[in-house]
């Protein structure tokens, strides 16, 4: 699940940029990131997704134009519940405003924000009832930076942009703010090119700025310069300069990215290659990471900007004297067999394979998913999934929706050494006397594009060999569902009844869209 | 910050514990008042949601909201729904009444319209317990006992309040009916049969809608933070009901402990924000501990004033919720957490309440702890010189 993805960027909550003790901070997120809301039993919708790129740009402040329980309940950011969205202001709608029309209130809020915080930009989050009677967003936005009422952009956002393209919120924000204002009024051949550059853009609570270091120097090395980095301290004239670049990397297909290109010719890469995936199922798409991985994502690259050469050169270098470190420090593992869940998110094969480390048993839990998912996709990720641990040497026994019960019963008959699970289930294992490796704290700080993390995470591994083979928890004491397990029967039944009625929504079941956001 | 009429009445609904709440609403509303509801009591999760998407908006909500419920009967063995409607479905007029009346379902139905742009979160909570309370039933008054009313499920220390209150009342020989809305249906439908309403900052309209219906006096009452404020509460409802005045004294032997640290901290200037309870917390502090109140401010206050005023003011430590956290970080001074909502602190030990005798002890233990453990304060700082 990407709910969980919290990263050290939050070391700079202090606002001075000191790094905090992660020691402190890994249980503390971690706390917040198990509650088993997302996707599961709910669902943030576009306010939050809209917000959290307001906040990740630090000159910027959004406006919610809704009655003022959208922004209230808003202040919880799903994506980061242990630091709230403390900034929401609000247009407040009333019944009056429902009947005679929300603009006046607009208007007055995009001024009113303007004179409390002195933003550089204002970004105005549109809510449902704001939508349903049909405000002109559009117009007040542009009457008032007509008027010059406030100094600084406006943009608005209503998730109407992109379609059904997702995270909705975080797509049309970013779409928003591209098209109403880096695409506004400026042409093509007016952009100051940074030539032979790139941007990166991730999700913002990736830490793009620590889990893209090793990817910027390997660029540099190939001759491919650095652009901007988002979303790292990332300000509106951050933004504007955007379009120097040749090329934007991200993580995932964007809209803006889309846009960027049409607009200005900025081409974009995206490391997760669902599109080309589609047209050549090839599953090596799905794992960026790792030796082979990175390589392919670097060179794909270096393509862009005819720098084959040069990424030879660099990629082989870099790989050789990598490896070189591993095999010292994978030293202990290559007898070892690992249960993993199965699933798009987690540790890729590739990494495993890296490691010398073998799947025994793949588990895979598709309650979850069934609402999101066709049959067809569910049963295509499973084979992804499958195809891949089978070409990398292992021949692991499959399991489909197991009870615990059965899960632990492959386990012990494979003699598997290691479980690679969450929190949420370890101490089912651990009670069992099976060690559990939780691959959350690799996989939001060390997964990464690069050759470093393959031995990060056989260093990793290898410290959860030696960690207590048998606890008795005090959570393994409580009932859990016998099918969703990390789940308590209460939760199980709002997952059950969230999913059923999810499940006839318009639109809400993709093919694959769902695979890479939920 | 108020929360507006949707919270509100979810709050009020989602108090009786053997009721499922519908909303009926697009996801986001819905996974707001889960999130808020579940911070410290994550079991407690009876929800469902009719997850309204564009098709419903366009073509109405009203088979959305009759598919929920068909499947919410087959899923929950309760014997109460509550159908809350949000600001989408009041938009676009969805006949919700007209859907429950064509369903059988095997349980009582309430349906609350909370659209949130129709009013504050003390106006959902008032009018969604004057709907609940169609439910009740006409009782014959047991005498010496009383409804405690005003109450939140999912308020900080909740669950211990209640049962401090409970024992405190049970020794003046009070009997609880009911608490509202903290309660089970059985309990909400019989609470007729008190002899007096007692109205905790919320809930006023409930007491005069039972009063004019069943006959039920009401006494409001401040929210009895401290000694003097439990004895006030105390001796308030014994008075009412010719219960005689209790004379039982608190134990002081607690707060003998750590005299030396309340002697240094009278006259701490302090603010204080939150709902109904904000008012008697400041009293509290202020008659009773000696601090000094610098700003006083409620929920439907606005915060962007609150805030420049609590940094234009003295304040050394502020009383509120999570919400003040980044005022608290920005001025470097301990938050005291006490009033709802609270998602960043848990509550789970339900013998450490901050209300009542037992109370006024671990409120006062956890302001020492929130400014003896406080280290940032000084941390930071550097004496300077003359020399510079």
């Amino acid at each position: 699940m990407m709910y969980g993805e919290q990263t050290v960027e939050i070391g700079s909550e202090s606002g001075n940029g000191d790094v905090r003790n992660e020691g402190f901070l890994r249980p503390l997120i971690s706390a917040y990131s198990t509650l088993p809301l997302h996707g599961m039993t709910a669902i943030p919708g576009k306010i939050s997704g809209a917000l959290m790129v307001v906040d990740s740009i630090e000159d910027a402040v959004p406006l919610i134009h809704g009655p003022i329980g959208c922004a209230f309940q808003r202040k919880i950011n799903p994506f980061r519940p242990y630091l709230p969205f403390y900034e929401t202001p609000c247009t407040d709608m009333n019944d009056v405003d429902v009947v005679y029309g929300g603009e006046d209130k607009l208007s007055l809020g995009i001024r009113e924000t303007y004179e409390k915080y002195h933003p550089n930009l204002i970004v105005v989050i549109t809510t449902c009832p704001s939508d349903l009677i049909g405000d002109d967003f559009k117009a007040v936005v542009e009457e008032i930076k007509a008027k010059g009422d406030v100094g600084c952009d406006v943009v608005y956002t209503t998730g109407d942009f992109v379609g059904k393209t997702k995270p909705v919120g975080y797509q049309d924000a970013l779409f928003a703010i591209t098209d109403q204002v880096l695409c506004n009024g400026i042409k093509r051949e007016e952009i100051e090119r940074n030539e032979e550059s790139v941007n990166i853009v991730s999700f913002p609570i990736h830490g793009a700025g620590l889990k893209v270091a090793e990817m910027v120097s390997v660029l540099n090395e190939m001759g491919i310069k650095i652009n901007k980095i988002c979303f790292d301290h990332t300000t509106v004239k951050d933004l504007y300069d955007l379009p120097k670049a040749e090329l934007t990397i991200t993580d995932y297909p964007m809209a803006w990215a889309r846009l960027m290109k049409e607009r200005f010719g900025v081409d974009h890469y995206e490391i997760l290659a669902w599109n080309r995936y589609k047209e050549t199922r090839n599953p090596e798409l799905f794992s960026p990471y790792g030796f082979e991985g990175s390589a392919r994502v670097f060179m794909e690259i270096a393509q862009r900007f005819g720098k084959e050469a040069e990424a030879e050169e660099v990629i082989e270098r870099r790989k050789k004297d990598a490896t070189e470190r591993l095999s010292k420090v994978k030293k202990g593992l290559e007898d070892k067999e690992v249960a993993i869940m199965g699933g798009i998110h987690g540790i890729g094969m590739t990494l495993l394979r890296d490691v010398g480390i073998k799947a025994s048993v793949i588990i895979y839990k598709t309650q979850a998913l069934e609402s999101r998912l066709t049959s067809e996709a569910i049963n295509e990720m499973l084979d992804i999934n499958v195809e891949l641990a089978r070409k990398y040497g292992s021949d692991p026994e499959v399991v489909v929706n197991p009870t615990i019960e059965e899960e632990l019963k492959a386990i012990k008959e494979t003699g598997t050494d290691l479980v690679i699970s969450m929190g949420a289930t370890a101490h089912k294992y651990n009670k069992e006397g099976i060690r559990t490796f939780n691959p959350m704290n690799f996989m939001l700080r060390h997964q990464r594009i690069g050759f470093e993390a393959p031995i990060e995470l056989a260093m990793q591994l290898k410290e959860a060999l030696k960690k207590p083979r048998k606890r008795n928890p005090l959570l393994s004491m409580l009932e859990y569902d016998p099918y969703r397990t990390n789940l308590i029967p209460e939760w199980a039944a709002l997952a059950d009844m969230f999913g059923t009625l999810r499940q006839g929504a318009v639109g809400d079941k993709d093919r694959y869209d769902s695979m890479y956001t939920i | 910050m108020d929360g507006g009429k949707f919270f509100g009445a979810f709050r009020a609904c989602s108090g009786i514990q053997d009721a499922v709440v519908l909303t009926h609403v697009p996801v986001g509303c819905n996974w707001g008042a889960a999130m808020f509801k579940s911070t410290s009591n994550q079991p407690d999760i009876r929800q469902a949601c009719t997850v309204m998407h564009e098709r419903e908006i366009v073509f109405g909500g009203e088979e959305a909201l009759r598919e929920a419920l068909v499947r919410a009967n087959r899923l929950y063995n309760t014997p109460l729904f509550v159908v809350i409607t949000g600001d989408a479905p009041a938009i676009i007029g969805d006949d919700v009444e007209g859907v429950i009346d064509s369903v059988t379902l095997n349980k009582e139905v309430v349906c609350v319209d909370a659209a949130g742009f129709k009013g504050t979160m003390r106006k959902g909570y008032e009018e969604a317990l004057v709907r609940l309370a169609q439910l009740m039933k006409e009782r014959t008054v047991i005498k010496n006992s009383v409804n405690l009313i005003g109450f939140c499920p999912d308020e900080f220390k909740v669950d211990a309040d209640v049962k401090e209150l409970t024992r405190l009342l049970n020794n003046a020989g009070i009997k609880v009916n009911c608490v509202i809305s903290k309660c089970s249906l059985d309990e909400f439908v019989n609470a007729p049969a008190a002899e007096l309403n007692v109205v905790m900052g919320q809930g006023t309209e409930l007491a005069e809608h039972m009063k004019k219906e069943f006959g039920v006096p009401y006494l409001e009452v401040d929210y009895p933070y401290g000694l003097e404020g439990t004895a006030d509460f105390i001796n308030a409802i014994c008075e009412h009901l010719h219960a005689g005045v209790n004379e039982k004294k608190p134990d002081l032997e607690p707060f003998k402990r750590i005299y030396l640290y309340l002697h240094e901290l009278y006259g701490t200037p302090v603010s204080v924000i939150g709902d109904s309870h904000a008012e008697h917390m400041a009293r509290f502090l202020d008659s009773e501990l000696g601090f000094d109140i610098e700003v006083l401010a409620g929920n439907e206050d606005d915060y962007f004033i609150f805030e420049q005023n609590v940094r234009n003011s003295n304040t050394t430590i502020l009383f509120g919720s999570s919400f003040e956290r980044n005022i608290t970080s920005e001025l470097r001074i301990p938050l005291v957490r006490f009033t709802y909502p609270v998602f960043d602190h848990v509550c789970v030990y339900d013998d450490a309440p901050y209300a009542g005798f037992r109370g006024a002890v671990c409120l006062t233990e956890t302001i020492l702890n929130a400014v003896m453990g406080f280290g940032d304060k000084f941390g930071g700082l550097t004496i300077k010189t003359e020399e510079g």
